[in-house]
């Protein structure tokens, strides 16, 4: 492969090609059958690289099927069962939606070793995933839990895991869950993971991709989100918002208060943007809440918008530098880190905020265990100069947003 | 393009449709995704694909050769994935599809025997591994990009680079991945 070859692949899988640019690919492709062995095996490496960031344990690609067709009420048809049989000898189960009633919907029933479906027609399995999702069905699981997932609801579930925990991954649409007292489930969605603690009865739904309600009518249900968590009692419903995509970011060119905009300019795009500033925005800085005359401009911001385009929380955050630390002086409060990987750089000196925090492979750690000779990534307050955070090894899945 | 214009007889095989389906899904979603180049369009499509080939599974539809069919199939999704998608949003992403040449290199790499579902793990397994490797910046860029799903000027406001460096770094990377994974399945003997 030559080098403009390589170019044009890497532009190609991160979509960077325009039209004439697609063409030119193309035409390589069809010449050089090295050409076409590369787009392959990059495929393949960004389909895993997705996987593996975007599924908590790294899991094989889900294939969850959805909803088509209604068919006959009678169970399973011919086709739905043999194909869920040869998917659970294949390690999948595809689960069949089922027509909107809810009654006597199809019942999967997981036990160590056997899949039985509607009672009958137990299955040995081949140790491989239950993938569940489409219409109407209800899952019973080992221990006395069942979930009956709302028609056009996607899920996966998962095996019981050592510690004796269903975990299914709603991804969309509601989940109706009934936890016996043995009955240990896990219920992970997009953005939160909801644990349910012992007997207890809850409606999860996840809203697509930016929200979570979960409502327990009894028992108690434990919400985890990045890094809070918050106990749900019966009779409380409570809404979390989902992690909102990053829609707008840039360096602050203007604030006005009392209009309630915020001005951006982007990086390398020269334009800049005007955003209007939603009443019940929140605003932080370096972690902190702050209110939108704090905004200093030049500064970096992150900017959610809700779907009108309105901003909804704006974050300034200081950059991130990695490098291999030289000297860290906590009595004088500095340090000094050189950045370049091959050729070292002169050393770069930071301050150290009086509230400098650390953490090693994502863990909480002691700022005092960090010595010359690590590498680290400093967080920097936005004036650039001082370390708020230093984090040593690798981040833990959920953290770092 | 009609979906299914291989079919050979009636004969109902559905194990060997949906077995076959599963032998070769990592290669159909790298098919989707090197035409999509997205990955949440890359996994609607998929899934269509997969409800699409679980129906004719159970039609009894048995395509003469399973791959250029199946390919046929996912081209048809994909097409009718983002006219929907244009029409619920009221504009349109230009998608050009790539051509035969898209086709023949997955089925090539099908006939080579380069990929096969078994190997799904241990893929993942030496990606974790070159991963471990990368220096810390380039871990930085893929972890932004793929965990956090930030784009280019996301991932430069972040750093504080540009939008250039943040682009030719994620292509150095990728590369320094992709042929890591390879090597390291050179050295197993994998075909690959």
């Amino acid at each position: 492969m030559t080098p403009s070859d390589r170019d044009l692949l890497d532009a190609y899988v991160a979509d960077e090609l325009d039209d004439a640019g697609r063409a030119e690919f193309e035409r390589r492709l069809g010449a050089d059958a090295g050409l076409r062995r590369h787009l392959v095996e990059a495929a393949l490496v960004e389909g895993d690289l997705h996987r593996l960031h975007q599924s908590a344990a790294g899991l094989p690609l889900a294939m969850p099927v959805r909803a088509a067709a209604p068919r006959r009420r009678q169970g399973w048809t011919f086709e739905a069962i043999a194909a869920a049989l040869i998917a659970i000898l294949g390690g999948v189960l595809f689960l069949r939606p089922s027509p909107p009633p809810a009654q006597g919907a199809e019942t999967i029933r997981v036990e160590a070793g056997a899949v039985t479906v509607d009672g009958i027609a137990a299955v040995p399995r081949a140790g491989g995933e239950l993938h569940a999702a489409g219409g109407e069905a209800s899952l019973a699981l080992a221990g006395g839990t069942r979930l009956t997932l709302a028609a056009d609801a996607r899920a996966v579930a998962h095996e019981q895991d050592a510690a004796g925990v269903w975990r299914v991954e709603l991804r969309s649409g509601q989940v109706r869950c009934l936890a016996g007292a043995a009955g240990r489930v896990e219920i992970a969605t997009p953005h939160a993971a909801v644990s349910v603690l012992g007997e207890a009865t809850l409606l999860v739904t996840a809203g697509g991709e930016r929200a979570l309600e979960v409502s327990v009518h009894a028992g108690s249900a434990r919400v985890r989100q990045g890094e809070g968590q918050v106990e749900i009692h019966a009779g409380s419903t409570r809404r979390f918002s989902g992690r909102p995509r990053a829609n707008a970011v840039g360096q602050v060119q203007a604030v006005n208060v009392a209009g309630r905009t915020l001005t951006l300019t982007n990086g390398d795009r020269r334009e800049a943007r005007r955003l209007a500033i939603d009443a019940g925005a929140t605003i932080s800085i370096d972690g902190a809440a702050a209110a939108l005359s704090d905004l200093p401009t030049g500064v970096a911001v992150t900017v959610h918008l809700d779907d009108s385009g309105q901003a909804r929380r704006i974050e300034a955050n200081g950059p991130e530098v990695t490098g291999r630390l030289l000297s860290i002086d906590r009595v004088a409060g500095e340090l000094a880190l050189t950045t370049g990987k091959e050729h070292a750089t002169a050393p770069a000196r930071y301050s150290l905020d009086p509230g400098l925090t650390a953490t090693r492979d994502g863990v909480a750690s002691d700022p005092a265990t960090v010595s010359a000779g690590e590498t680290v990534r400093l967080r920097l307050r936005i004036d650039g100069r001082t370390v708020r955070a230093i984090a040593i090894g690798q981040e833990r899945r959920g953290e770092g947003r | 393009m009609p979906d299914l214009p291989d079919i050979q007889s009636p004969v109902p095989a559905t194990s060997d449709l949906v077995k076959a389906f599963i032998e070769h899904r990592d290669l159909l979603y790298g098919y989707v995704f090197a035409q999509c180049r997205e990955h949440h369009a890359a996994e609607e499509v998929f899934q269509e694909l997969g409800l699409a080939i679980v129906n004719e599974a159970g039609r009894g539809t048995v395509p003469a050769r399973f791959l250029p069919w199946a390919l046929r199939v996912a081209r048809n999704r994909i097409i009718d994935h983002f006219r929907r998608q244009a029409v619920r949003r009221g504009s349109e992403r230009s998608l050009e599809l790539l051509g035969e040449a898209a086709d023949t290199a997955f089925i090539e790499a099908a006939e080579a025997g380069a990929v096969a579902g078994g190997d799904s793990h241990e893929r993942l397994r030496l990606l974790r591994d070159c991963l471990a490797g990368l220096g810390a910046r380039a871990r930085q860029l893929i972890e932004a990009r793929y965990r956090e799903e930030l784009d280019n000027p996301a991932i430069a406001a972040r750093l504080a680079w540009k939008e250039s460096a943040v682009k030719v770094g994620l292509a150095k990377a990728r590369r320094t991945l992709r042929e890591c994974v390879l090597r390291k399945l050179r050295l197993q003997g994998s075909p690959s």
